[in-house]
């Protein structure tokens, strides 16, 4: 029964969005699981706050290494959610302007995550020094084209197009955006959302049928 | 000295990438900015809506994307407000909606929109894909109350507003998923909105095959793409002014890739020649 009444509910849930899509009059029936859906999202925000309480706790219990880092971890996540959920103006909201979580995330959250996601600069031109060589045709073509996207895509690299003899009469922007990236680029994405879509379509159909399984973990 | 080069210690090329990146603020270059068709593509979506439009503006995307999104929204959001349209702000991601808060306060400052009757902030549904499905017929069933907490029927501007068939045009800011692919599913193929959409340059490529198809009626391509909107307005804000950052920086990480494929060329020519010379001994 631990793994037959998921895989019914499952099923059912899938024929029924199948079907509704298809049949007008029983559109009702998508609203209804639409809203079932909304209501385990929820639930599962809660579920993934304790997963996370209980997971790192467990670490700074046992002193695992690196359980500094879960602890600074669990203490952020406990200092925002009693800033969420005890400090705001009555009346007002936690994410108003000037309250203790709308500070956090203007000025710890959004800060971190904007440094954090800069470092891929950095790490991209050290990994563009160490692997991006001309080894093969192939490897070839794709430096060429990596380079002259990413070179002459940009204002310097347009000024610098300008200064050469002859190859100026080219609108080396126009040419990328129209060839480049309306072309070659364009076919590529559409081979891999066609391919994609139908190996969704295959695995979607295989959960709904029961024959993937492993969305419902082990068997004990 | 070429092993020496080849195998540079990484934190040569990041010292290097820093002055690249901090030059252009300290010494601003001013380079000229030329507007892509695309981008053109996407101020005509704008320009064409008749006075009193209703565009819902999805801000989908978290801080470490902010640089790239953010000042497109502020762009179109005084594009839209200048040509007197309204605006029904709402995220899919839930960063999103403070984001969408702090643009549209910032571009009603500028062009003195009012809040409830030129714009309005419906805050982050969770669920992506079935928030747009479950709200296609009855918005309000999904958002029944502003970020403020201000209900449905209180809100001037939403009066009349029913479901997606009731807007005029879907600008979605997007950074990935959710983002504009899940507008262009539910609310392009089953209710013929027009969508147009500012994402960043890593995910343009992504939506590009929608473009041309004609899903998706315009498109911003990362922070490129924003200067280019806010060089069209005539109003250059925060992208226009990091452009010559993002030049520097392009230009340095070209600059190592030549140098690393010169240093390859010149190893394997030393290893033939010492092949040879070995193999003639």
């Amino acid at each position: 029964m631990k793994r037959e009444v998921p895989l019914i509910i499952t099923f059912v849930a899938g024929a029924v969005m199948i079907v509704q899509f298809y049949t007008l009059p029983l559109s009702w029936l998508g609203d209804l699981f639409n809203d079932f859906f909304n209501i385990i999202v929820t639930c599962a925000y809660v579920l993934g706050a304790a997963s996370l309480l209980i997971a790192n706790g467990r670490k700074i219990q046992r002193q695992a290494p690196g359980w500094g880092y879960n602890a600074v971890l669990l203490l952020s996540l406990l200092a925002t959610l009693f800033c969420g959920f005890c400090i705001f103006p009555q009346g007002g909201l936690p994410t108003d302007a000037g309250t203790p979580f709308d500070w956090i995330f203007q000025n710890v959250y959004t800060p971190m995550s904007a440094a954090t996601y800069s470092l891929l600069a950095f790490y991209i031109a050290s990994a563009s020094y160490r692997a991006f060589r001309a080894r093969s045709a192939e490897a070839t073509i794709l430096l060429v084209t990596a380079f002259m996207v990413m070179l002459f895509r940009i204002p310097l690299g347009e000024l610098l197009w300008e200064q050469l003899p002859i190859l100026h009469y080219l609108d080396i922007g126009d040419f990328i955006e129209t060839w480049i990236i309306g072309g070659f680029n364009t076919a590529g994405q559409r081979a891999i959302m066609l391919g994609a879509s139908v190996g969704l379509i295959s695995v979607s159909l295989k959960i709904l049928l029961g024959i993937e399984r492993s969305y419902l973990g082990s068997a004990d | 000295m070429l092993d020496k080069l080849s195998s540079l210690d990484r934190r040569w090329i990041f010292l290097a990438i820093t002055i690249a990146v901090i030059i252009p603020f300290v010494f601003p270059l001013g380079l000229p900015i030329k507007v892509s068709q695309q981008t053109k593509q996407f101020y005509e979506c704008i320009e064409q809506l008749p006075q009193g439009s209703v565009v819902c503006m999805s801000f989908d995307y978290g801080p470490g994307t902010r640089v790239e999104c953010h000042p497109m929204a502020q762009a179109a959001l005084y594009h839209l407000f200048t040509r007197r349209c309204k605006v029904i702000a709402l995220a899919l991601w839930p960063e999103g909606a403070l984001f969408a808060r702090e643009a549209l306060r910032e571009a009603a400052k500028e062009t003195g929109a009012a809040e409830g009757t030129d714009y309005v902030n419906l805050g982050y549904k969770a669920g992506g894909e079935v928030v747009l499905r479950g709200a296609g017929d009855d918005l309000r069933a999904f958002f029944p109350n502003d970020i403020d907490g201000r209900s449905w029927d209180s809100i001037p501007m939403l009066k009349g507003i029913k479901g997606w068939d009731t807007i005029d045009l879907i600008c979605a800011w997007s950074m990935g998923k959710p983002g504009v692919l899940e507008y262009v599913r539910v609310v392009g193929g089953s209710y013929h909105r027009p969508i147009i959409t500012g994402t960043t340059a890593v995910t343009a490529p992504e939506a590009m095959p929608l473009v041309n198809s004609g899903q998706i009626e315009g498109i911003l391509q990362g922070m490129r793409g924003a200067s280019e909107y806010e060089v069209m307005l005539k109003r250059p804000g925060a992208a226009a002014r990091g452009m010559d950052a993002l030049s520097m920086a392009h230009v340095a990480i070209a600059a190592f890739i030549i140098m690393a494929n010169v240093i390859y060329w010149l190893n394997k020519r030393r290893d033939r020649r010492n092949s040879l010379v070995g193999g003639g001994a």
